[in-house]
């Protein structure tokens, strides 16, 4: 790739146009080649009207874990839709479109399902507030509306896709071909994944690979390439690298961690780990269960807790509201459990479809009572299949609750990452009580890492009680000051020894010594972050920044370490109070500069960069 | 000055759209101006054309205006879209993505391509065009495969464009009659005078002749003149004047001849409809005749009054000043075109 | 393990699932189970897990001191409804039969030789059970679960009843007589616990 460090990519027509398909193709053609890339089809911001589907893809050289606000190819297979993604193009963006459509009114339209009534009112479109407004074939055909120094190519989709397939449908497949011939995406790999997408069922794969072949060769033929982009072959090997989105990598965590039971209801957008997990995790020996409701998602979790076998639960915002009273007896009763919140815009059912990072005060705080918790928040896919399955080794460790807080975008961004394979030390790690220990088993035994050897039902002479109430060594419920104070003590001691054991210290990214201005992130918006970091540093500023994943506990002395370095202190995040700055200032000394916006949309590169750049000159 | 505001539409990202687009913006801030052109590179400047092969620039050095200035003036560019079909009833163009624009005053500027003698039509793809910033990019592209170069032919860029050529080691020749050498003002003594300073710059001219075939031979090609010369060459670039691009206007009913007739406010037979540059045969008072014009001089000055009529400023056309190119310290009028040279 | 208020039903279905081979029992009250966590009991009975699950049905929140619970008979002054509950109670055996439970029994707290015999069989039998039993608060309600009253209350299923006989079973359940024993069992082969 030529002229920028990555290139974004969207592909947006209506929802018959099979959109988000080839951007899939694309995407995993892009790095089979050797490219980085993330894409993430729920980004464009306003998907309105019937069925616009757009697919959303960054790619470049080098590791990339955000998104760019600005789009550098745009592929239009409807011109309507695409014309309210052009604001979003670069200023020597390019579009490709379909340059031969029949009557671009009555086409456009068609696509547009349940909207056109060509025979009685001519081309137009109905809504509540405006009536019946005629539009012109100016308004809906894209060629018209490119800023002056935009790049328009066009080819004739619609004609290729009939005269290959004899079906319009193909579109799709054919403008593949051409972003193949346009940017130098080598062929075989294109069309073996076209194939691979398509299983090879018969004679019809021939001809969408003769669609495909079809765009290619128009764009060879015809079309003159004045843009500087390109994506020649990487010497790079990808091969150990999967495609998979956050969901994916949090499941395959499960499955590779010895998840025994998934529980959980269904919601956005967590909802694919069960997915996924009901197809996969018998196959491993597990069992799955759609619950009635989040309360017995939990339940059933804390139940295989409490008979001493890995097991975990998926929610979002809402759902994880109704296990909040669970979070408390999981403390309490000394259960490990794992959840996994992916967050979504709030509060109450919020934005469903739309990412931010505004769970973490209930992540922290939830619940009754003095209630210590793990909270981890990976930043990346790569994360968040690492520290889900952190997450159920320090759960089974440590004998408590364990919150692994993702995104919406976490959730559904798909990249390419390689998987580093787990550590056997982490597959078990029950306490398991001595001979000694049996000799008079004390589920609640007060030691010196506030961690009690645990029997697990079925155990001879293990005999224990757990409950939600207060209890003494024996179990036995007590409401007593010291019985209360040397177990509160006891339960916060584990978070202790879990800090100096099991968190390692946070990553520290950028110049090292003094800097300038340090930032320290957390979640997806690490990944902007990392990036924006990344290309400041490459123009010499005095930046630097600290990445944490876990949450709670915090590594106090390594982060004192970090603001001791810096002049001032950036923390962005993608929620209105700084819920995260907030965390911060109560551990620390120190004036935070916040970052937040509720954008409904991950913060991207660009604007941690200006913002850092913003400072700078302050 | 205009009080309403009127969606202008200008056929050709060139010399004279270009103008009459700036004039336009100037007469009526808040109109709607719109630049189609089928080309996808923007507006150049002809006389960088030759010197964008010596180096490594973008293309956009060769642009005469930068993107700003378009963002700056809201002057709408709708590059690399071809007009098929003009329809003045309607006021309405029909693009060949079948897209219907409307216009209230239309300019037609859409200039004119190489001319191909009907002698050499046969051999259409064995000759190589110098016209555009494509053509450029293209020769660019591919400068080190070639050594000898022959113009089939003679215009203003195909001298500049052999200066460029000499300027990179290649050997040129020309073949030469006076029909084609038409910017020039050409008789006998320009003609000895212009020979003359071709062979001091090593040009090999072969004149009073006529190409009348050219054959491919592996991967060169020999060109054949009407006196039995064979030129054995690589590339044969065709510089044998220009033809108005006016296809588009079939069934239009707006009267055409050589190019379209506008009468001295650079009005066509069709209302709203003004044409300019290389695309139009002018009335010129002063000749009480039509002339066909070329070059950058004539298109600027033909757009700009072409703008001002469609403004209602009621302006008449009036000839050029001749200009001139210099070779080897040698002056030749032309008319229309500046800034050409051999001596690059 | 003593779960949350209402939630043992998901609990003990987590830990079967996850350790088959051991025997779960969810034990619950009326306050709990037909209240707070009533809405665990359809879909547990659906889901079918291989546990027993006992309800001890005092018709009072004793643990608070008296408040009317679920299975409080309309009209009884309560703490909480010192002019009366205005609503009427649930009745467990109808709501197992309706869910599809495959084995649901009834028994009374003064018949422990009974209970114990339902226990064994609710236990063995493959798939959810259900069992209901009328369990007196000796110390907050005064005047309807008493043990005389129960004793008075209690029929035993007559003689040659067919526990298998389902239209049978909702008869029983649905009628005022309080018939205590092994009201429904489905057949065997048709139990499918999971």
């Amino acid at each position: 790739m030529t002229y920028k460090r990555s290139l974004t990519i969207e592909i947006c027509g209506s929802s018959g146009d099979r959109s988000l398909a080839a951007g899939e193709i694309l995407i995993k053609t892009l790095s089979d080649i050797g490219y980085h890339v993330i894409s993430f089809d729920a980004y464009p911001a306003e998907i309105r009207g019937f069925g616009k589907t757009v697919a959303h893809m960054r790619a470049g050289r080098e590791i990339m874990l955000s998104l760019s606000s600005k789009v550098d190819i745009l592929v239009s297979l409807n011109d309507r839709y695409a014309i309210e993604q052009l604001k979003n193009l670069n200023d020597e963006g390019v579009v490709i479109f379909d340059n031969r459509q029949r009557d671009i009114t009555y086409e456009v339209l068609q696509q547009d399902e349940g909207q056109t009534d060509k025979h009685h009112l001519g081309p137009g479109v109905y809504t509540e507030e405006e009536g019946w407004k005629e539009i012109t074939s100016e308004q809906v055909s894209i060629a018209g509306h490119l800023g002056p120094g935009m790049y328009l190519y066009g080819v004739p989709l619609y004609q290729l896709s009939q005269k290959t397939t004899n079906e319009s449908r193909s579109r799709n497949i054919v403008v593949l071909g051409s972003v193949a011939a346009l940017f130098n995406i080598p062929k075989n790999e294109f069309i073996g994944n076209l194939t691979a997408k398509l299983g090879k069922k018969d004679k019809s794969v021939d001809s969408v690979v003769a669609a495909f072949e079809e765009g290619y060769n128009y764009v060879r033929e015809n079309v003159v390439k004045l843009d500087p982009y390109s994506f020649e072959r990487l010497s790079v090997d990808r091969k150990g690298y999967k495609l998979m989105d956050g969901n994916k990598a949090v499941a395959q965590a499960a499955i590779d961690a010895g998840c025994k039971l998934y529980a959980g209801y269904p919601i956005t957008p967590a909802t694919k780990i069960m997915e996924v997990l009901f197809a996969e995790l018998p196959k491993h020996g597990g069992a799955v269960v759609q619950t009635e409701d989040e309360i017995s998602a939990i339940g059933h979790v804390t139940g295989a807790g409490f008979a001493g076998v890995r097991a975990m639960t998926a929610t979002s915002g809402p759902g994880f509201c109704l296990m909040t009273e669970f979070i408390g007896y999981n403390v309490m009763s000394e259960t490990p459990v794992v959840i996994v919140d992916s967050q979504r815009g709030g509060p109450a059912t919020g934005l469903p479809t739309k990412t931010e990072q505004s769970d973490l005060n209930h992540a922290l705080f939830g619940g009754n009572g003095d209630t210590p918790r793990i909270v981890v928040a990976p930043t990346s896919v790569k994360e968040c299949y690492q520290w889900t399955a952190e997450a159920f080794y320090l759960a089974e460790k440590y004998q408590m609750p364990v919150i692994v807080l993702i995104d919406l975008f976490l959730s559904l961004s798909v990249r390419n990452v390689q998987l580093d394979p787990l550590p056997d030390y982490k597959k078990g790690s029950n306490k398991l009580p001595s001979q000694e220990d049996m000799k008079l088993y004390l589920r609640q035994k007060i030691t010196d890492d506030g961690v009690s050897p645990r029997s697990l039902p079925g155990q001879e002479n293990g005999y224990q009680v757990v409950s939600g109430l207060e209890q003494n060594e024996y179990g036995t419920p007590v409401y007593d000051e010291y019985s209360h104070t040397v177990m509160t003590q006891k339960r916060f001691r584990k978070i202790k020894t879990a800090l100096d054991h099991d968190v390692p210290s946070p990553e520290r990214i950028g110049q090292k010594g003094r800097v300038k201005l340090g930032v320290i992130s957390w979640g997806s918006t690490a990944g902007a972050v990392a990036d924006a970091v990344d290309s400041v540093l490459k123009e010499g500023k005095s930046v630097a920044m600290l990445k944490l994943i876990v949450i709670n506990p915090l590594k106090e002395k390594e982060i004192q370490a970090f603001l001791d370095d810096c002049e001032k202190v950036l923390v962005p995040e993608l929620n209105y109070q700084g819920q995260f700055a907030n965390w911060l200032s109560i551990h620390f000394q120190q004036k935070f500069l916040r970052f937040n916006k509720v954008a409904t949309r991950p913060i991207t590169h660009d604007e941690i960069e200006a913002e850092i750049n913003r400072l700078l000159k302050e | 000055m205009q009080k309403k505001s009127l969606k202008y539409v200008i056929i050709g990202d060139g010399h004279a759209g270009n103008s009459a687009a700036e004039t336009l913006r100037k007469g009526s801030p808040g109109s709607d101006i719109v630049i189609i052109s089928t080309k996808p590179t923007h507006y150049f400047d002809h006389s960088l054309l030759a010197t964008f092969l010596l180096d490594k620039k973008d293309i956009t050095s060769l642009y005469v205006y930068p993107y700003t200035w378009y963002k700056d003036n809201n002057i709408r560019l709708r590059l690399n879209q071809t007009v098929t079909k003009v329809i003045p009833d309607k006021h309405e163009l029909i693009l060949s993505h079948n897209e219907r624009v409307y216009y209230d005053r239309l300019l037609i500027a859409s200039g004119a391509k190489p001319k191909l003698p009907e002698s050499l039509s046969r051999y259409k793809s064995l000759l190589t065009v110098f016209t555009d910033a494509v053509d450029a990019m293209k020769l660019r592209e591919k400068l080190g495969t070639f050594r000898h170069v022959t113009m089939v032919g003679g215009d203003c860029i195909g001298l500049h464009l052999a200066g460029a050529m000499l300027k990179l080691g290649k050997s040129v020749t020309f073949v030469l009659n006076e029909y084609n050498f038409w910017p020039l003002e050409f008789d006998e003594t320009v003609k000895d005078k212009l020979i003359g300073c071709l062979k001091k710059k090593h040009i090999e001219v072969i004149a009073d002749d006529m190409t009348t075939e050219i054959v491919k031979d592996g991967t060169r090609l020999n060109v054949l003149t009407k006196n039995g010369k064979i030129v054995k060459t690589d590339l044969a670039f065709l510089t044998s004047g220009m033809v108005p691009n006016i296809d588009f206007l079939d069934g239009s009913g707006i009267d055409v001849q050589t190019g379209i007739l506008v009468d001295e406010y650079m009005h066509t037979s069709a209302q709203d409809i003004w044409a300019a540059g290389e695309c139009a045969t002018v009335y010129y008072p002063e000749l009480k005749d039509y002339r066909q014009t070329t070059g950058e001089v004539n298109a600027k000055m033909l757009g700009n009054i072409s703008a001002k009529n469609m403004l209602d400023e009621k302006r008449a056309v009036s000839l050029a000043e001749p200009g001139k190119i210099t070779i080897e310290g040698e002056d030749f009028i032309t008319y229309g075109w500046k800034g050409f040279s051999i001596d690059i | 393990m003593h779960t949350l208020h209402g939630r043992a039903l998901p609990v003990a279905s987590g830990a079967k699932l996850a350790r088959p081979e051991l025997t779960v029992l969810a034990l619950v009250g009326d306050g709990d189970g037909l209240g707070i966590g009533a809405g665990h009991l359809p879909h547990t009975i659906r889901r079918n897990p291989d546990i027993t699950c006992v309800l001890f049905d005092n018709a009072i929140y004793g643990l608070t001191k008296g408040q009317t619970s679920p299975m409080t008979p309309q009209h009884q002054i309560t703490r909480s409804h010192p002019m009366g509950n205005p609503d009427p109670k649930m009745n467990p055996v109808l709501l197992a039969l309706s869910y599809g439970a495959g084995y649901v029994a009834r028994g009374f707290a003064g018949a422990p030789d009974e209970m114990q015999r339902l226990f064994e069989e609710g236990i063995r039998h493959k798939g959810f059970s259900f069992i209901h039993i009328m369990s007196p608060c000796v110390t907050f309600d005064k005047v309807n679960y008493l043990y005389d009253n129960l004793r008075s209350w209690v029929r035993l299923l007559p003689a040659g009843y067919d526990s298998t006989n389902l239209d049978r079973a909702f008869e029983i359940a649905r009628g005022v007589e309080l018939f205590t024993g092994l009201i429904y069992s489905k057949p065997s082969l048709e139990q499918g616990a999971r």
